[in-house]
């Protein structure tokens, strides 16, 4: 699954025939025999004075089956101070991005300005930190302040295998500047919150690694970009989502449905 | 010393005899056959039978049709055909009679998974679905005989949350037929 994130800123005797179908007779006879023991075969009676019971027994067979859709093929941020655009925009009073947690191996979780984001209702959010655009207002920064924005869309990832994931690589788009801070993260329906991660051009991040199967079929995955000196015009970048498993799989679009 | 013609005669005297004694046998066998009386006995036993065409039942679910969009989500059994078991039963006495359907949770090949039984669905004679809860449940009944085989229609159906994990699930259903002594 593919995803494009752009930011837009302003820019009888028998006779043989008789004998034939006496004999044509008996085969058919036998062939009834036959057919009649294969059913009884089959098939099974039990008999009591007050009680009779039969057993069935069978399967269910479940294949190991990863699924990944999205709802969204193009993101757009918004931020000629359109009104109507369900983003949200922040300035912040810091333009460095706050280091949540750096674990030895592994992810490294950012806050982007020191913004943060709360899913309230969902699939809605509220951003944290820093002071609301209003709507309708230019995204213009000052020295030591930033803009941050958020959008989300939903993602549907099935897997019902153990050790699963979902890797997103982020590659250009030819023909518009690469987006300068990019962030990401995925909240599963239910939770409230998630780290964000930045992804570089080229780089990838993982998300749900800690997730076991069918504990989140639905999910939030919450984009953010800061304003870093972009020029006017158009910056993209592409997302490719893939599930992961540890088993060997059936994979599934799900827009194939 | 007899002559042969004595002889002669003296034979044909004994076969007459013979013949004579047969006559009275034959007569007094006729005599007897017309006097006895037999007495028939017709027992038909006191049964309850159930009987199935097929003792297997089958969920096979592959990618074309799994994950669904939406969870839960039923899947009809794929075995029986078209997921509807035709259960058979015969009954030739008085007294009410009951079907039950026991369907334990089903069981990993591993054993260490399950799916708990009240994810298998029923419904008898196309009426409303219910859950299997793992003990014996009485699903029909009736009073009084049967005429001839009576047949019962249960389908099958499988409720799937999404958080089973892949693998083959063993599944284990009992169907009895019980009557009660008498009203």
């Amino acid at each position: 699954m593919i995803s494009e994130i752009r930011t837009a800123r302003r820019g009888g005797e028998p006779t043989l025939a008789g004998r034939l179908h006496r004999f044509e007779g008996l085969v058919l006879a036998l062939a009834m025999l036959v057919v009649a023991s294969v059913c009884s075969a089959q098939g099974v009676t039990s008999t009591g004075s007050s009680h009779a019971t039969v057993m069935l027994t069978g399967h269910a067979d479940l294949g190991s089956v990863v699924s990944i859709g999205i709802a969204a093929g193009t993101v757009t941020f918004d931020l000629r101070g359109s009104v109507g655009s369900d983003q949200v925009c922040v300035v912040s009073g810091t333009s460095a991005d706050d280091i949540v947690a750096q674990p030895l191996f592994g992810e490294t979780f950012v806050r982007p300005a020191g913004t943060t984001f709360r899913v309230t209702d969902y699939p809605l959010l509220e951003v944290e930190g820093g002071r609301q655009l209003a709507q309708g207002e230019l995204p213009v920064s000052t020295a030591g302040t930033a803009i941050v924005c958020y959008r989300s869309f939903e993602l549907k990832a099935f897997s019902n295998v153990v050790g699963w994931q979902v890797a997103v690589d982020r590659y250009g788009l030819p023909g518009a500047d690469p987006i300068r801070n990019l962030y990401l993260a995925a909240v599963c329906r239910g939770e409230a919150a998630a780290n964000m991660q930045r992804i570089e051009d080229l780089g990838r991040v993982s998300v749900f690694a800690d997730k076991v199967a069918g504990s989140c079929n639905d999910a939030l995955i919450v984009l953010a970009v800061k304003l870093g000196g972009e020029t006017a015009g158009t910056s993209a970048a592409g997302l490719r989502y893939t599930i992961v498993s540890s088993a060997p799989p059936d994979v599934v679009p799900m827009g194939a449905r | 010393m007899m002559t042969s013609q004595e002889r002669r005669v003296s034979r044909v005297g004994r076969v007459r005899a013979v013949g004579a004694a047969l006559v009275v046998l034959f007569s007094l066998a006729q005599t007897a056959t017309a006097q006895a009386t037999w007495l028939v006995e017709s027992l038909i036993p006191e049964v309850i039978s159930i009987r199935v065409p097929t003792t297997t039942i089958a969920f096979s679910l592959n990618g074309a049709v799994y994950p669904p969009a939406e969870f839960p989500a039923r899947y009809p059994a794929t075995e029986p055909q078209g997921g509807v078991l035709p259960v058979h039963v015969f009954s030739n006495a008085d007294g009410l009679w009951h079907l039950m359907l026991e369907v334990p949770d089903l069981l990993s090949e591993s054993g260490v998974e399950i799916v708990p039984a009240n994810q298998v669905l029923y419904r008898v004679n196309g009426g409303i679905w219910l859950r299997a809860d793992g003990n014996s449940q009485i699903i029909y009944s009736q009073a009084g005989q049967t005429a001839g085989w009576h047949e019962i229609r249960i389908e099958f159906a499988l409720e799937l949350t999404g958080s089973e994990r892949s693998g083959s699930y063993l599944i284990n259903a009992i169907v009895s037929a019980s009557r009660e002594a008498g009203f």
